[in-house]
């Protein structure tokens, strides 16, 4: 927690201390310079401290630079406008410091060469010598007193000497005078004050300028405003036994006034003297102060500039970074606030609108999640729809199709959006017939209709599909093309149900109604020839012969005319069992091989065909049904030829054992062709017209399809395709 | 900061019994500390050269005795004569010896004297800062020679000392230009001829 806290508060801690000690130092330096003594004493640390300042910041700069030129080089965000901001800072700061350092280095260097002026050195000179020169006189008239004062003494004996010395301490106004003898001894003294004798020995340069026979004076400056002028002469004796001398001291007291006065004089030329000498080092001492307190400013000013150009454009490029990785769809961003300002205020509005963005992708993602679901949901309820259903636009180009539309119109549609329906291609020309029918009803300006159509596809022979269709118009979003949704039903089995249902009615009605009053019709007729044919004529046996035979023989062909209605009449029950429909196949066909006819025969099964799964007694009447007809259809044909075969197809997903009986008679006519399966449709004259319709309502009952058709080269073929590899219920 | 002064004490010995200033210094009663010479060459007329260093103890004070050769030339007499002082200082510090640690400073003591002209009576005087004496030469050699010359300066009294400690007295001599502030001499250093130094003599204290 306190190392957060410091870390948090690092910078600005930091900048404080930072500020404190350059004001510090400053202020220091500001108050030193009014204060000699304290500038002395506290320059050394100043200018240490300073220099420690200096190379401290220097090294922050360049640090602080060389990641800026860095980041710059790199292109990192905001980098440019830092090193913009942070150069016009350093010229708005350099500038008026170098201009104030420039300033005061020749303001100081003017200002210190002007205190040592010449007249100055001169003055002092003259005010030297002047002060020399009046004393000199005075020196000179004692020096000269002193002299004569030995010359006479020289005369006398050493006691007469003696005595003399307090007479002329008296005459000369001196404070002391003292007679040496040889080896500097004392021989006589005499003072206004009692001395101590040690403290009067002679100065040795006294000794050595009377030892060359000089006078000896001087001016001997002993404590402040106190000097004294010493004279010595050597007392030159003609009866001087040896070499040694003897010389007499007499020292006279500078007057109080004269003393003042010296010493002022000697105070201000030594004063000037040392002022001249600190005058060299005095500017370079400011000088060099000056350049400290330059470096210090102008490296703390540059350091400041980058300091504050980071921290004012921090948010800036946090921003950029931002708006960065919004842009890469991260939009969870969160960029720091770091003031409260009106940075801080863009910064909020930027988080806001991450936040806001975000939200509404995230209400997007769930829509476009629920509009997924419910498509899925509508796809998986389109798909498990029997009705096709489809969605064109305007120029029937398809949108949208379910599985029921492609099964329906014998095409796969799951791949075909985006392409028009007449360019989808199918397994055979439904698909183009549905676009014909619905492009025309376009055309002619139907938009919204329900109606039956009926389309045919490629094979003239084949069945036509009847479809139930109705088409809505889509409500138009944004002037986008208008949409059609078309919903069609596969009628055509329910309508042909129907048609079976109600002529299988008309059969057990017809059955019900005829086949009862036959037998008792047969019966009857039986009986009269019975009763009748002992007891009559052989004009009226023959009639009645003939006529009760033609009854009868009607009534049987009536009641297989009644049994056919029956078995198309019979319920759609089938026993379903597992058999080889190819060994099905040679079995009925066995039964026709036997007959004598000029057909040929010829069968081709496929070997690969498995086991069908099927009534095989109902399978085995419509090979019989199948073979009869063909066969009947023969009967007046040369070279007839029937033509059997068994093969596995796919239709779509699913497997069919496929029978083709061909043959090469008259084939189907035209008019009939389409009408071949209904009931009481026949092209023989005594045919009942049930044969093809219950070989069919048996193919229909196990799931199967049968087509008919006319040939080419001439003849019909009849195709039943009965379902493989699914168990019927 | 000298630790092991035993071969130093051997080569002391020595010279004191050779010393002849050591011999006529023990007509006195005082103890006779130490003596020791250094070799003078004429080629160091610009340097501070401590030639002899003695200390003594007179009852019960420790005094020290020194001789010490200061640069004199034309060049000091015309600074002088210009007006500029010239301070001299004398700095003498006795250290006791620790083995594990910083030497034990017992006493520092700085005799100060300040060597002018005085223009109007043309005579150099030398000023003790400390007591405020002043005397007076009429030649800058005699006032040099009296600066050189410290004879039974008190530094301290025997009770400043324990018994059993090794202790190491150091004299050293310096001359700087008196109103020149530290700070200026620090800056200075490499162009100020006036600041020089005998750097430290120093002797064991024989009690």
């Amino acid at each position: 927690m306190a190392v957060d806290t410091l870390t948090r508060y690092k910078p600005k801690v930091l900048a404080t201390i930072w500020i404190a000690v350059v004001v510090g130092s400053l202020l220091s330096l500001s108050l030193s310079a009014q204060n000699s003594n304290q500038f002395s004493r506290l320059q050394l640390w100043f200018l240490i401290g300073s220099s420690v300042a200096v190379l401290i910041l220097l090294v922050l700069v360049l640090r602080k630079a060389r990641q800026l030129l860095i980041a710059y080089q790199n292109n990192v965000s905001g980098s440019k406008l830092t090193a913009r901001t942070t150069g016009a800072f350093i010229i708005l700061v350099a500038l008026p410091l170098l201009t104030v350092y420039f300033f005061s280095l020749s303001f100081l260097n003017r200002g210190i060469d002007s205190w040592f002026k010449v007249e100055i050195k001169q003055g002092l000179n003259d005010a030297v010598k002047l002060s020399r020169s009046a004393l000199e006189l005075r020196m000179r008239e004692y020096g000269l007193r002193t002299e004569t004062f030995a010359q006479q003494i020289a005369r006398l004996s050493t006691a007469e000497s003696i005595l003399k010395l307090d007479e002329e301490l008296r005459s000369s106004g001196a404070s002391e005078i003292v007679m040496y003898g040889e080896h500097q001894q004392i021989i006589g003294i005499s003072s206004v004050t009692m001395s101590d004798v040690k403290s009067i020995r002679a100065p040795e340069d006294l000794v050595r300028q009377i030892s060359g026979s000089n006078t000896y004076v001087s001016l001997e400056p002993i404590k402040d405003s106190l000097y004294l002028i010493r004279t010595g002469a050597q007392i030159k004796s003609s009866d001087a036994r040896n070499n040694a001398i003897r010389f007499v001291m007499v020292t006279y007291d500078l007057p109080r006034q004269f003393a003042e006065l010296t010493d002022a004089v000697q105070r201000s030329y030594s004063q000037y003297g040392d002022l001249v000498a600190l005058r060299e080092p005095l500017k370079y001492s400011f000088r060099f102060t000056l350049t400290l307190v330059l470096l210090v400013t102008l490296l703390a000013g540059i350091y400041g500039a980058i300091y504050f150009a980071e921290v004012l454009f921090r948010p800036v490029r946090n921003l950029m970074i931002g708006t960065r990785a919004v842009a890469d769809g991260d939009l969870s961003t969160k960029v720091p606030v770091t003031s409260k300002d009106e940075m801080g205020f863009l910064v909020d509005s930027f988080n806001d609108m991450t936040t806001r963005l975000s939200q509404a992708r995230a209400e997007t993602e769930r829509s476009q999640k629920a509009v997924e679901r419910e498509r899925t949901q509508l796809a998986i309820i389109l798909a498990r729809l029997s009705t096709g259903v489809i969605t064109i636009d305007r120029n029937l180009v398809l949108q949208i199709a379910n599985e029921a539309a492609g099964s329906i119109l014998g095409v796969d549609l799951g791949k075909s959006a985006g392409h028009f329906l007449s360019q989808i291609s199918g397994s055979d020309d439904l698909l183009h017939q549905f676009a014909q029918d619905i492009s025309q009803r376009f055309s002619a300006g139907r938009e919204e209709w329900r109606e039956q159509i009926e389309i045919r596809g490629d094979a003239a022979s084949a069945s036509p599909r009847i479809l139930v269709c109705a088409c809505v118009a889509l409500p138009q979003v944004n002037k986008e093309k208008k949409h059609y949704v078309i919903v069609f039903d596969d009628v055509t089995n329910l309508l042909h149900a129907q048609r079976d249902a109600a002529w299988g009615e008309v059969a057990r009605r017809l059955a019900h109604e005829i086949k009862n009053p036959l037998t008792p019709i047969q019966l009857s007729a039986e009986r009269i020839r019975r009763r009748l044919l002992p007891n009559l004529s052989a004009s009226d046996t023959d009639l009645v012969e003939r006529s009760t035979q033609t009854i009868i023989s009607q009534v049987e062909s009536l009641k297989k005319m009644v049994d056919d209605f029956t078995e198309y009449a019979r319920g759609s029950l089938i026993e379903v069992s597992p058999f080889n429909l190819n060994a099905l196949v040679n079995e009925v066909l066995d039964l026709y091989r036997t007959q004598e006819t000029a057909i040929v025969i010829q069968v081709i099964l496929d070997p690969g065909l498995e086991m069908l799964h099927a009534d095989q007694g109902r399978v085995r009447q419509v090979l019989n049904n199948l073979f009869t007809n063909a066969i009947e259809a023969l009967e007046t044909v040369k070279a007839a030829r029937l033509e059997v075969i068994s093969e596995r197809i796919q239709v779509r997903k699913q497997y069919f054992a496929q029978i083709s009986v061909s043959d090469n008679g008259l084939g189907f006519p035209l008019e009939m062709i389409e009408h071949i399966f209904d009931p009481y449709v026949t092209s023989k004259s005594r045919g009942t017209g049930l044969g093809l319709a219950i070989v069919k309502k048996i193919v229909s009952d196990h799931g199967g399809h049968i087509y008919a058709e006319n040939l080419i080269s001439g003849g019909a073929r009849i195709r039943v395709m009965l379902p493989l590899s699914e168990r019927l219920s | 900061m000298i630790k092991n002064y035993w071969l130093l004490n051997l080569i002391w010995v020595t010279a004191n019994v050779l010393s002849p200033i050591s011999m006529a210094q023990s007509t006195e009663k005082n103890i006779e500390s130490n003596m020791t010479t250094s070799a003078i060459s004429a080629a160091s007329v610009n340097k501070i050269i401590v030639e002899t260093a003695a200390i003594n103890v007179n009852n019960g004070v420790y005094q020290v005795s020194a001789k010490i050769q200061y640069p004199k030339n034309e060049e000091i007499n015309n600074t002088l004569r210009d007006g500029v002082s010239l301070a001299y200082d004398i700095h003498v510090e006795v250290a006791e010896a620790k083995n594990y640690w910083f030497d034990n400073t017992v006493i520092s003591i700085t005799l100060r004297r300040v060597l002018s002209f005085h223009a109007v009576s043309e005579r150099y005087l030398v000023k003790d800062t400390t007591t405020g004496d002043q005397t007076s030469y009429s030649s800058l050699e005699d006032a040099v020679v009296f600066l050189g010359k410290i004879e039974a300066w008190p530094i301290m009294v025997s009770a400043q000392i324990s018994e059993p400690g090794e202790y190491t007295v150091r004299l050293r001599a310096s001359q700087y230009r008196r109103h020149l502030t530290g700070a200026l001499r620090a800056l200075l250093f490499w162009t100020n001829n006036w600041s020089r130094d005998s750097g430290w003599y120093s002797w064991p204290l024989i009690r």
